[in-house]
């Protein structure tokens, strides 16, 4: 089973190809954050096949935590999520829109023929980006691919990780950057997808800069704004015929980061006022 | 990695940046010795060298430029080169307290207590490392204000200073003051010898500069309190005091903790950290200090502690441009900045 494209692997177009559309296959969540990454991949590039994985049950998310991580931490990330995830979403939404409407973030459900799947692993998610024979896979949402998935792409697969890799692997690595007193690792990454959590090559990394209206909820979208841009640079070097350059990041041996539990969450903005 | 910063909330540079300066009174036993003996605080004084390894390598990792204020004596030798520095003993301060005056311990010559009153090595690590400056802390940690001293004798005091300096090729531009006892009669004599800057008290009267026999316990609880629940106005003034000697006020001492945190502890950590935040957000100054012997009894989790505020002011430093600066550079800046208060403080 192979563990991923590697960079050597990379296909660029062929320079003489670089009037002709990029053709792209999208793998995402169904989710605002996705949509936006779909719909700014749409403008500027050929869709060829749009899928889309649903939400994993919550069920089955607390299932695999709890076997993971313990009973404690799992209660205070519900109790997080439950109370005060809400509290912010509601305090932030303006932030929000403000976020999407300075950086052209569509965040609606994009106007192009979707595929569910039933995951992003199953059979026929992969026999769609067979037979869509794209150039470039852009994943965002999805949960982690496996080996087969990745080899049916046939192409590189990027995704947008809304953390700096390898310091901050997993989920909302900007706010744990902040909480850690790492700002100048919080920020958002592109990167080659492996069969590993947000381990690939990296292909082009920005900062973020929190403001005092930020918070928790809107972190994610100031990675997106940020993030974008950067997909859409790494995917017109490979329309132009380029191979976008790659960093080997050095290895650090951090952990994989979940949500907060609600008492990490109240303790860091308390002391370290980091929200 | 590129470093692009979006939507930062206003045009940036608006403010001056704020600033950090951190303080520390190094003095080992000579800090004490009017109150405490040799073997109750052992533990303390027998950590120090740990302790103060680990803040350099703390203030080397965050970028933090430190003023070293250290007691002259600490600086020599031995006995013998500390007695061939000392003023003469006609110029030395005669307190009404005989108990004040550092030289009777001096004179005991005890062999085994040598190891807590000199420590020349101590001071050339702090030389070596680039950002630390030193400072004096007067040669005898005399104290300004008690009964008996004179203004001749803390001038005396401070020739012996420079000369122990002098002897170790360092030259001070910043004085702390012993007990933090200070009046504008020795800023004049300060600056008569040669220094720019000393660290003040907050202008409140928990903090007016007092003979040590002044310090009630209303004070003391006044003051303890302030440091977990600060009630005193803390917008630091940088102040020409008696003959334009500056002031880099201090806004917080650093507690020591024990071995375990306490909510004490965690209530000074919190406030300490919050006025980080506001000195990066408006464009004000912390000055912490504290004494490196403090750290002595429990230094791996009082070094703990205060990297906690090293990685929050480099944090800051890397989002809002908070400058870490020595005693000399935070008051130079000020004064290149117009921002002199014209009053004098300081008045016992």
């Amino acid at each position: 089973m192979t563990g991923g494209t590697r960079p050597e692997d990379m296909r660029p177009h062929d320079a003489e190809d670089e009037h002709v559309p990029l053709r792209v296959a999208l793998l995402v969540g169904a989710g605002p954050s996705s949509w936006a990454v779909v719909n700014a991949v749409a403008a500027a590039h050929e869709v060829v096949c749009l899928l889309v994985e649903p939400r994993e049950s919550r069920q089955a998310l607390v299932r695999r935590r709890l076997r993971r991580l313990g009973v404690a931490t799992v209660a205070g990330q519900l109790a997080f999520q439950a109370v005060a995830v809400p509290v912010m979403a509601r305090a932030s939404r303006r932030r929000v829109r403000d976020i999407q409407q300075r950086s052209g973030l569509v965040a609606t459900p994009p106007a192009l023929p979707a595929v569910l799947v039933s995951s992003a692993n199953s059979d026929e998610a992969r026999a769609a980006l067979r037979a869509s024979k794209p150039d470039v896979v852009v994943i965002n949402g999805t949960r982690i691919l496996d080996g087969t998935t990745i080899a049916a792409a046939g192409a590189p697969v990027v995704n947008v990780h809304a953390g700096i890799t390898p310091s901050y692997r997993g989920v909302h690595g900007g706010y744990w950057a902040l909480l850690e007193q790492e700002p100048e690792r919080c920020g958002v990454t592109v990167h080659l997808v492996d069969t590993g959590i947000d381990t690939g090559a990296v292909l082009a990394q920005a900062l973020i800069t929190a403001t005092d209206d930020d918070s928790f909820v809107t972190y994610p979208w100031l990675q997106l704004a940020a993030g974008i841009p950067l997909l859409l640079d790494v995917l017109q070097q490979l329309r132009a015929g380029l191979v976008p350059h790659v960093t080997t990041a050095a290895s650090e041996h951090r952990p994989l980061r979940y949500h907060p539990t609600l008492w990490t969450y109240l303790y860091g903005r308390w002391l370290l006022g980091v929200k | 990695m590129t470093d692009d910063v979006i939507m930062r909330k206003g045009p940036p540079g608006t403010l001056p940046p704020g600033t950090f300066t951190v303080s520390l009174d190094l003095e080992s036993y000579w800090g004490v010795f009017d109150k405490r003996t040799v073997a109750s605080y052992a533990a303390h004084l027998d950590g120090i060298r740990h302790a103060v390894d680990g803040m350099l390598g703390l203030f080397c990792r965050y970028g933090v430029r430190a003023t070293w204020a250290t007691v002259g004596l600490l600086m020599c030798s031995d006995y013998d080169e500390a007695a061939a520095l000392a003023p003469a003993p006609a110029a030395r301060p005669r307190y009404d307290d005989p108990r004040l005056s550092a030289y009777p311990l001096l004179a005991r010559r005890d062999r085994s207590l040598a190891r807590y009153l000199f420590a020349p090595d101590l001071v050339e690590r702090v030389r070596q490392r680039e950002g630390q400056e030193l400072a004096t802390h007067t040669f005898a940690h005399v104290y300004a204000l008690e009964a008996g001293m004179t203004p001749e004798a803390f001038a005396a005091d401070l020739a012996a200073a420079k000369r122990v300096g002098d002897a170790r090729g360092v030259s001070y531009s910043s004085i702390v003051f012993p007990r933090n006892q200070y009046d504008d009669t020795t800023l004049r004599v300060c600056a008569s010898a040669g220094l720019h800057c000393y660290r003040a008290q907050p202008q409140h009267t928990l903090y007016r500069p007092r003979r040590d026999g002044d310090q009630n316990m209303l004070v003391r609880a006044g003051r303890l309190v302030d440091a977990h629940v600060p009630f005193v106005d803390r917008s630091v003034r940088v102040t020409a005091g008696g003959a334009n000697l500056v002031a880099s006020t201090a806004t917080a001492f650093l507690r020591p903790a024990g071995a375990r945190s306490g909510v004490a502890d965690v209530l000074q950590l919190r406030r300490v950290l919050a006025e980080l935040r506001r000195a990066a957000r408006c464009g004000t100054d912390v000055h912490l200090w504290w004494h490196p012997h403090n750290f002595g009894a429990a230094p791996e989790h009082n070094l703990e502690r205060l990297e906690v505020i090293l990685r929050h002011a480099r944090a800051l430093s890397c989002t809002h441009g908070l400058r870490m600066m020595t005693m000399a550079e935070h008051t130079a800046r000020r004064m290149t900045e117009h921002t002199v208060w014209p009053t004098t403080e300081g008045t016992a």
